[in-house]
């Protein structure tokens, strides 16, 4: 095909390609693709539900409208089946608009109406989707638990997307294949995964059409390259994939009948290895080849114009069970596809382990030390291996984990943990117990908690934890019930429903060979440093109970002396024992309880201790803190130290860190780390990528002191608050293409497109005075 | 203990990952100085040895690669009394120990025993020219390192190049010479060439005007010092 097109023509297509959709204004697709759903309904009354909605998607994928830019190289589109609500990292994000009810209708506030979609045929799918057994069922488990939601001690939801589909077998045996050994079953789910994968070449031929319109008013240049295009879509409609070109291809329709059965707004989708993926494919195509072809692959994954975050990550390297590199030639092109694209999306990972090659960390260089220029995630496969293994992940599947949104560790095509089902507030939780169970916020009575002495505390603690655990689990299965009347057919065929004979949303039948579901633990650093802070306060002043509880109702306004006292106790992150064993026995103990509680299906809560800026938003619910944090502001961010507390430079920080018990984890975990360029002296990017490898990475990760369980996770934002400040200043300077890509915890964002709240928690929490190294 | 600054640095202040202590007072007075908080004999936080004893415990996980701790300064061997102390309880808890030092001290001989890796700054062969610049002449600095040399110990001999006072053309021969009198098969020499991490830090006029030198003068230094069967270092 490199004969078609000229040098450098394919990348310039796939830039050209991604500004077009950065034009991109409204997305509809999923409107449409709601009301072609109603309109069809009817037909098949009566029906089991996944063949219902398999043939709903039929329907679907027949009717909404497609397209072909000149400028594509492959056909197909995700941007039809997102909404444009992100409600996390959009531009219109405030840290004080967090809602504790998530209400599946308000969607249709997302869509502006105009002449093609008024007013009243908005509203009208919106009084539709209104009466739907979903909607119903989740608006009871909302209305049960809103003393609890409202303030955020704790928050439930009903997750999409979120899981690693397997696409291997479709692309090496062809989807024929696949419906051949669904039709060699019985049962209603094989039915349905038949119907469902006959998709593929209904949106195949609906492209050929298409292909076969665009050639009558072509030159003879771009009917080339569209009949190579025609030649690859032939091959594999039905058939498996024989070259990159047609894996690519065939991957990407893939991936968007999955995303056009969840929408809207299926999020955090991931891709797993891309590497391991297609490098079977690759064959004698070269490094910069197998790179201009998977450029087009990265503008995929970028929806609308905001590029704003919908979490889909692709992940390289790594290693196999006995400790081999699988780093290959597929590795670095992406790589180079990655660095030249810089796209907002998708997000890219990265797995280490204690063999990872020199190359890989001289390859990376060039991301962390690019302002700018997007940075990967870090995956410690040594310590990852041990986490899952220990939670019951078979020896074979370990090298196939990859992460569902932005860090939760996940099996590729076996496993649907239900990552973000739940959501836990420690600090809140630590303020009942402290006011008798009013809000310190609001004044408002949210549940019922006797008073403790200070001294007893702990006890206390975890006895109303365990209590507020149980309505969240009651709640968070409750959300999951619900979301089982959205069948998922076409995603289950490659979630293990070929082999289980299950949609991977039954709520009374396993669909997958691994299931959980998540619960995201918020405020541990705080939790922790408030205990220690408690002891000291007591210690001192042992009739002080009264008068701390009133600091803290009062923002410590009238108690100064009080937080004064509170912030000089020994704070997380500083390499203190005290309190960092307090930081891990919290996490232990935590850890363990929730692991006790079972979801729909009778498996155990996986706990993450990860906070996708909810440490901000959680943290507005949250009152004064015994560590002397003052109400509604921020939360540590994952196990981080709140910034600001660890102020010793980034050797004790990571020492503090060791000491948390990674092997609990198995829902994952966040950490960041904001470090200043001028640590790295190198004179290339290459060697400033080794200098990373020696002096964050190596420690952190492939300490050969450290006892137990490695951490397992990280990502960095190599920068400082000045470089920031002026990018905000003066973005055309800085940023003259308009997109300068940040970090924000598992995925990229624009910086420039954010909201101002986010913005400044991206600056605030560089924290550059907890990371320095060196004096 | 009166420490100015810690924390930790990987392979540039001895050997593996080590946490650095910064201690308070020095008794030269460099003009291209890059800690000029720490000249001052008072100020810095004080420490006792037995918590700084616990922290290097506590920081085991993080000596990785051969590292360990490094006592820096200022100038680290003012504090004697109390650094013998420390040193000692720190090779008793088997962490690797290194100190940094520009030589001046009587007491060096002393501390020596307790210290596994000696890096020992060598700013001018010149005595005069070495006191114009840094308040200091080079007595006793090359007495300590004749000693080190008798011994046959390792020792890493740091000379920081600052165009206009030590880096001239005929300057490395004097250098390579005077440093090649002394036979030592443990002993590495390393040229640090001038920066200005530090100039922001100081209070009072700063007075190097051009200190950098070119990577022409730096390959000059390395000849020579070669031809002179000097073992150089670059860390």
């Amino acid at each position: 095909m490199f004969g078609i097109y000229k040098d450098g023509e394919i990348t310039e297509m796939a830039k050209a390609l991604f500004q077009e959709e950065r034009q991109r204004k409204r997305l509809d697709g999923w409107f449409l693709a709601k009301e072609i759903e109603r309109l069809n309904e009817e037909k098949y009354q009566g029906m089991d539900a996944e063949v219902k909605k398999a043939h709903l998607l039929c329907d679907v994928m027949r009717t909404i409208p497609l397209n072909l830019s000149e400028n594509a190289i492959f056909v197909g589109t995700q941007r039809d089946a997102f909404a444009k609500s992100y409600a996390l990292i959009n531009p219109s994000f405030k840290v004080e608009g967090f809602s504790g009810y998530c209400n599946p209708t308000a969607i249709y506030d997302d869509i502006e109406p105009n002449e093609i979609f008024s007013k009243e045929r908005i509203e009208s799918m919106r009084s539709h989707t209104e009466k739907t057994p979903m909607v119903s069922m989740l608006n009871k488990v909302y209305t049960k638990a809103e003393n609890y939601t409202k303030e955020v001690i704790f928050f439930v939801e009903q997750v999409t997307g979120h899981v690693i589909p397997d696409f291997r077998a479709a692309l090496k045996l062809g989807v024929d294949a696949l419906i051949r050994e669904a039709n060699a079953k019985e049962g209603e789910f094989y039915e349905a995964a038949a119907i469902a994968l006959s998709c593929v070449k209904i949106v195949i031929g609906r492209y050929l059409e298409l292909i076969e319109k665009q050639k009558e008013s072509c030159d003879e240049n771009r009917k080339k390259q569209l009949e190579y295009l025609e030649q690859a879509l032939g091959q594999i409609n039905g058939g498996p994939a024989t070259n990159l070109y047609e894996a690519l291809q065939l991957y990407l329709i893939l991936w968007q009948i999955m995303c056009m059965e969840q929408a809207p707004n299926p999020y955090a989708f991931s891709v797993g290895n891309a590497d391991r993926i297609f490098e079977p494919y690759r064959k004698d195509l070269s490094r910069e080849e197998a790179a201009e072809l998977f450029k087009h692959f990265l503008v995929f994954y970028n929806v609308g114009d905001r590029s704003w975050a919908i979490s889909q990550n692709v992940l390289l390297s790594g290693r196999d069970n006995e400790g081999n590199d699988l780093t290959n030639m597929m590795s670095y092109a992406i790589l180079d596809a990655y660095y030249d694209m810089n796209l907002p999306q998708p997000i890219l990972s990265v797995k280490l382990h204690k063999n990872t090659p020199a190359k890989l960390y001289e390859e990376m260089g060039r991301f962390f030390f690019t302002p700018g220029v997007l940075t990967p995630s870090l995956f410690n496969d040594d310590a990852l291996f041990e986490v899952l293994r220990a939670n019951g992940i078979e020896e074979a599947d370990l090298p196939d984990y990859s992460v569902a949104g932005c860090q939760e560790p996940l099996i590729m095509g076996k496993d649907n943990g239900n990552t973000t089902n739940s959501w836990l507030n420690l600090p809140k939780v630590l303020e009942m117990v402290l006011t008798g169970g009013i809000s310190a916020v609001t004044g408002d009575k949210l549940m019922e908690t006797k008073t403790c002495e200070l001294t007893e505390v702990r006890e206390a603690f975890y006895k109303t934890l365990d209590q507020v655990m149980d309505e969240m689990v009651t709640a968070a299965n409750g959300a999951s019930v619900a979301l089982a009347q959205l069948r998922v057919p076409f995603l289950s065929s490659f979630m293990g429903g070929l082999t289980y004979g299950a949609d991977m949303r039954d709520p009374k039948k396993q669909g997958t060979r691994y299931n959980g579901s998540g619960c995201l633990v918020h405020g541990l650093t705080v939790l922790a440093d408030s205990f220690i802070a408690i002891d000291k306060y007591a210690e001192k002043y042992p009739d002080g109970r009264e008068r701390l509880v009133n600091a803290i109702r009062n923002n410590f306004e009238g108690y100064e002396d009080v937080r004064e006292f509170l912030l000089s106790c020994p704070k997380f992150g500083n390499n203190i024992e005290e309190v960092d064993r307090e930081a891990a026995g919290i996490a232990n103990k935590v850890s363990e309880m929730l692991r006790s509680k079972k979801n729909y299906l009778g498996n155990p809560f996986r706990p993450d201790f990860s906070s996708p800026s909810t440490h901000l938003t959680y943290g507005y619910w949250v009152g004064a803190t015994p560590d002397g944090r003052k109400s509604r502001d921020m939360l540590g961010y994952g196990v981080d130290p709140l910034y600001g507390e660890a102020s010793n430079g980034l050797g004790f920080r990571i020492l503090s860190n060791m000491n948390l018990p990674f092997e609990q984890f198995n829902g994952g975990y966040a950490s960041h780390l904001g470090v200043d360029p001028k640590y790295f002296r190198g004179d290339t990017c290459e060697k400033k990528g080794l200098e990373f490898s020696e002096n964050i990475i190596q420690p952190l990760f492939f300490n050969e002191l450290k006892e137990g369980v490695s951490p397992f996770y990280l990502y960095v934002n190599v920068t400082t608050p000045e470089t920031l400040r002026k990018v905000l200043e003066n973005p055309k300077k800085y940023a003259p293409s308009g997109v300068y890509i940040m970090r924000i915890h598992g995925t990229f964002v624009n910086f420039l497109d954010l909201s101002p709240a986010i913005q400044q928690d991206i600056i605030t929490r560089l924290d550059l005075q907890s990371t320095h190294i060196g004096c | 203990m009166h420490i100015f600054q810690k924390g930790f640095n990987f392979g540039q202040d001895g050997p593996g990952n080590r946490l650095v202590y910064h201690l308070q007072g020095c008794n030269m007075k460099c003009i291209w100085c890059s800690n000029p908080e720490g000249m001052s004999i008072s100020g810095g936080k004080y420490f006792s040895v037995d918590a700084l004893l616990d922290e290097c415990k506590r920081s085991r996980l993080m000596f990785y690669k051969g590292g360990g701790v490094t006592f820096t300064g200022g100038e680290a061997t003012l504090q004697a009394e109390e650094l013998l102390d420390l040193l000692k309880k720190l090779k008793e808890a088997e962490i690797h120990t290194a100190l940094e030092t520009n030589g001046t001290s009587p007491r060096l001989m002393e501390l020596l025993p307790f210290i596994d890796y000696l890096m020992m700054d060598f700013k001018h062969y010149d005595s005069d020219i070495l006191k114009k610049y840094t308040g200091m002449g080079n007595e006793q600095t090359k007495r300590n390192y004749e000693k080190i040399c008798g011994l046959n110990r390792q020792v890493h001999i740091r000379i920081p190049l600052i165009n206009g006072i030590n880096a001239q053309n005929p300057e490395a021969f004097a250098f390579a010479a005077y440093l090649a009198g002394y036979s030592n098969p443990n002993a590495v020499y390393e040229f640090l060439p001038y920066h200005e991490y530090g100039k922001e830090k100081w209070t009072q006029k700063y007075l190097v005007s051009d200190g950098f030198v070119t990577g022409e003068t730096v390959a000059l230094f390395k000849k020579t010092f070669e031809e002179h069967g000097l073992k150089i270092i670059a860390t």
